[in-house]
């Protein structure tokens, strides 16, 4: 059965990565910045539907490669290392394919009349009210998830003798406990200890979310900014509830021997909570497009314009933000839903790293 | 209101900020007590320097447009705009005789140049008017 959650999670991955076109601004074709409506054009459309359909494609190809690898009974790592290379691939395959048509997009954009008349009018535009309402919701929503943490520390103390001599601390896809340590405070509270790992995560996320950089697109210039809003307000509580339920998971996991809760049951209520977020995420990406781009406003001025610069000489393949003058750390990404950052600044990097080393430092520590 | 910057123009990036404020109080865009955003903010925005936003939000201040206060931040002067007394209006011919000049230089009648400023103050004020 658990194969088939890989199966799942597979398909999933597909469906994100090759709805992608459809679910950016509209103002952004592969990474390339374009007048509102442009998309429609029959040139950009023939790409989108080039890229659509070569991901979905190569994706199905893939699917059916993992359902007969999986017919064919091998090793349980074998299956691990066939469904990272295959993700891994998959990916790749798709930037390439991503790459193809910015290329072309870019190619094309210089040889449009709107081209020109935008260089003339290179203006940064902003909307000074955009922090006077809130863009996300507050931090105290992650007071819950840091008491389920303490609580269950406190209640792990208090039992500790209940707990078994030894700690299972990974199953295989049958269920069975393949590695576990003897009773210690680490092994029992271990995993608290990655519950508050991912706290962390989940709060920088949502300050990420907050200070990202504030775009105001040319068309209905006012209309885009509340849209942003919405859009941030409406991620800021998804990441809010998803971080309750990862947090959950842990430490019912770390509980489980207490209450009693077999492996098996432990599992049907973790995927289903997988399940949840997968779907939720894609659901409100559609719902929401990037940057809050498909959100429909009531009374709405689409008449107004301002003339907005394209910042396309600070995106590397569309993709990578390169500005060194920009203080900006985070940034909305321009292919995809949710946010980047600029690589020119080493803050960036510095977050990176550390972000690496909070979540794989326990990892290690514990294994 | 929407804060538009040129990178290319002449003009310093931080004299068109605190022009664009002015403009904005002018025309009621920008109420009295509204807050402005953070420095940082504003130039994270903008894609500035923040020396380059402390800067026009300093000028701001020091003729009396902005508050900047520890608690809340740059906000628009609440209580009492600056006013156009003597020293104001000076500096305000200080400023306006080289444009005049040129306008001479190239021919213009005293109606034409009164026409310009009249349609310019008209669409600086409050709905513009």
């Amino acid at each position: 059965m658990e194969f088939w959650i890989l199966v799942a999670l597979f398909i999933s991955i597909i469906a994100i990565v090759a709805i992608t076109p459809l679910i950016t601004r509209k103002v952004e074709a592969f990474g390339v910045t374009v007048p509102e409506g442009v998309k429609q054009e029959p040139f950009v459309k023939k790409q989108i539907t080039t890229y659509i359909t070569l991901c979905t494609a190569l994706g199905l190809v893939l699917t059916v490669a993992l359902l007969l690898l999986i017919q064919s009974n091998q090793e349980e790592s074998f299956y691990s290392i066939v469904f990272s290379c295959f993700v891994f691939g998959y990916m790749i395959a798709s930037f390439a394919f991503y790459y193809v048509s910015h290329l072309q997009i870019k190619k094309w954009k210089q040889t449009q009349s709107w081209y020109d008349e935008q260089l003339t009018s290179q203006r940064i535009v902003v909307q000074t009210g955009f922090y006077n309402k809130r863009t996300t919701i507050t931090l105290v929503w992650y007071l819950p998830h840091l008491l389920l943490v303490v609580g269950t520390v406190i209640y792990s103390l208090l039992n500790y003798e209940k707990f078994p001599a030894t700690i299972p601390m990974q199953y295989n896809f049958a269920g069975e406990v393949t590695r576990s340590v003897e009773k210690s405070l680490s092994s029992v509270l271990g995993l608290s200890g990655v519950a508050l790992t991912m706290i962390v995560v989940f709060i920088f996320s949502h300050i990420s979310i907050s200070k990202a950089k504030q775009i105001v697109e040319s068309k209905d210039p006012e209309g885009s900014v509340e849209r942003n809003r919405i859009f941030r307000y409406s991620w800021s509580i998804f990441l809010a509830i998803t971080g309750f339920l990862v947090i959950f998971i842990m430490c019912l996991g770390q509980l489980s021997s207490l209450l009693e809760i077999s492996n098996d049951i432990y599992m049907l209520v973790v995927f289903p909570v997988i399940g949840v977020i997968i779907v939720g995420s894609i659901v409100l990406s559609i719902k929401t497009g990037q940057g809050g781009s498909r959100i429909k406003l009531k009374g709405s001025n689409a008449q107004s314009k301002v003339a907005v610069a394209d910042q396309d000489q600070f995106w590397k393949a569309g993709v990578f933000y390169w500005n060194r003058n920009d203080p900006a750390i985070f940034v909305e990404k321009r292919f995809g839903v949710g946010w980047t950052m600029n690589f020119a600044r080493p803050l960036s990097w510095f977050i990176i790293i550390g972000i690496f080393a909070i979540v794989l430092i326990p990892t290690i520590f514990l294994s | 209101m929407l804060l538009a910057i040129d990178l290319q123009s002449e003009t310093p990036i931080y004299t068109q900020i605190a022009q664009q404020i002015i403009e904005g109080i002018a025309k009621g865009e920008l109420i009295p007590g509204e807050g402005l955003p953070s420095v940082r903010a504003l130039a994270v925005d903008l894609g500035v320097n923040l020396h380059t936003v402390n800067k026009a939000y300093h000028l701001l201040k020091q003729d009396g447009y902005v508050q900047i206060n520890r608690k809340q931040g740059v906000i628009i002067e609440p209580d009492a705009m600056p006013i156009a007394d003597e020293q104001f209006k000076k500096n305000l011919l200080e400023r306006l005789r080289p444009l005049i000049a040129e306008a001479i230089a190239r021919g213009m009648e005293m109606n034409q140049f009164e026409e310009l400023v009249g349609t310019s103050f008209n669409e600086l004020l409050p709905n513009g008017r």
